[in-house]
Formats: C-alpha cells, structure tokens, sequence
C-alpha cells in the first residue's frame, strides 16, 4: 500500500480512513505541509483568556483597544 | 483495490496533507469507516442543551433523569446528529453542498461517555445538470456507538467536487 493513502482497504468495497504516517514512512528530510489551517476569533482568545485568570484588557477589552493610540 | 492518497506532492521530497475524495472516486456500494471517533460527555450534552436553549432537563438534570426509564442523562439528540455528520468530514472534505436529510433516525439512547463512530454507505451517485463541477451522492452514515451498536442513522444528499474542481486545489490550499 502507498504510505501515502488516505484509507485502507478492510474488506472488498469497505475502506477506513487512515491517519497519518507510521514511523517507517517517514523519510528524512521530506517536508509535510500541514491543512487545515485555522481562524482565530476573538471570541476564543477572551474565552481562553478568561479560563486561565488571564485578564489583561489587551486580550479582553475591545473598548480598551479602541482607546489606546498606536504609540502610547 | 482503489488508493484515496491523504497528501499531494508539492515539491521535490514535500507533501501537502489533503482531504476528501473526488467525486469520480466514489461508487455506489462503497463503505467507508471514519476515524477518529468521539467520546461524548454529559457535559457536552449540557453545553449543546443551553446553546441551543433545549430545556428538556431529561439532558441535564440527573435527580430528574433517574426517574426516567434511563435512569440518567441521556445525551441531546442535536449533539448526536451533529457530532456524527462531523465525524465524517475528512471523507466528504470536498463537499460543495449539503442538500438535504432525507432521514434522521436515533435508533438507541446516547449517555454520556459513550463514544461514537461514523460509517458511510454510498447510496446513489448521479451527474448534477445545473453543474458540471459537481456530482450528486446519496450516503447514508451511521452513528455507532462504542459496543458497535447503531445509535443513528443519516441519510444525506450532498454535492461533492470533481477532480481538479474542489475549492482546495481551485486556491492551491
């Protein structure tokens, strides 16, 4: 089977998704782009922010940021 | 046996990962297994119920639910649906369009710490004449949970890219 499949045949018309590489496909200096990307909101950092005590305005206050000048 | 490949070559000794099969590399009577799988909490449960403002306290409130015939939470049939739809993504990545549920069936209650796996049956495969770029499947997709038994059963109508036509390969993602 290609190292590189995505399934695997289990049964005749039956195929299960693999995921990712067994140690003897990796070949030394290969280079893996990795998908998906992912789209951070705002909504998640506040969220993160709040469940770890972080409260700095910086990641919680959008007033805050509305207010402050480039260079202060 | 067909080979789906998970990368794309992109350069001498480099890959790209890349999802979902063409709509030319699917064929009636193919099953597909999805991976990974999920374990459901109690707690997604709850979180699903308030999102959605589902006050049925049957998924929330233990004292009430035991009751019930469960004699516990049971996990809300919304988060089941969508978690199981979801579970099959990687297949389906090149998915242009979700037509319709032609049928969604919970076949056995869900509780929390379950853990649920998708499989796929493709039903039905058919040209799409308002578009050249995209094919038409029917699957149907089962929820099974961690014995194996079926706790729902989807049927679905999507669009799917042909080869070459998919959003992916259109902005060299």
């Amino acid at each position: 089977m290609n190292r590189h499949a995505s399934h695997v045949e289990v049964s005749p018309g039956v195929y299960r998704e693999r995921m990712g590489l067994f140690y003897e496909d990796i070949v030394m200096g290969e280079t893996y782009e990795h998908r998906p990307g992912k789209t951070f909101t705002i909504e998640e950092s506040m969220r993160h922010s709040l469940r770890a005590l972080e409260r700095t305005p910086e990641l919680t206050d959008q007033n805050f940021h509305e207010h402050v000048d480039d260079g202060a | 046996m067909s080979e789906f490949l998970a990368y794309v070559s992109t350069g001498d000794k480099r890959y790209r990962e890349c999802f979902g099969l063409d709509f030319e590399q699917f064929a009636a009577g193919q099953k597909f297994q999805h991976r990974p799988g999920l374990t459901v909490s109690q707690q997604d449960s709850r979180d699903e119920c308030l999102d959605t403002l589902n006050q049925q306290m049957l998924h929330f409130d233990e004292a009430f639910a035991a009751h019930t015939e469960w004699k516990q939470c049971l996990v809300d049939s919304t988060l089941t649906t969508k978690v199981v739809m979801g579970l099959t993504w990687e297949t389906f990545a090149k998915r242009t369009r979700l037509l319709g549920f032609e049928e969604i069936t919970l076949t056995k209650p869900v509780f929390g710490d379950d853990t649920l796996y998708a499989e796929s049956e493709i039903l039905d495969r058919a040209d799409w004449p308002d578009d050249a770029r995209v094919g038409r499947l029917k699957v149907v997709t089962q929820g099974l949970n961690q014995r194996g038994e079926p706790i729902a059963r989807l049927v679905h109508d999507l669009l799917i890219a042909r080869a070459g036509q998919d959003n992916f390969t259109r902005v060299n993602y």
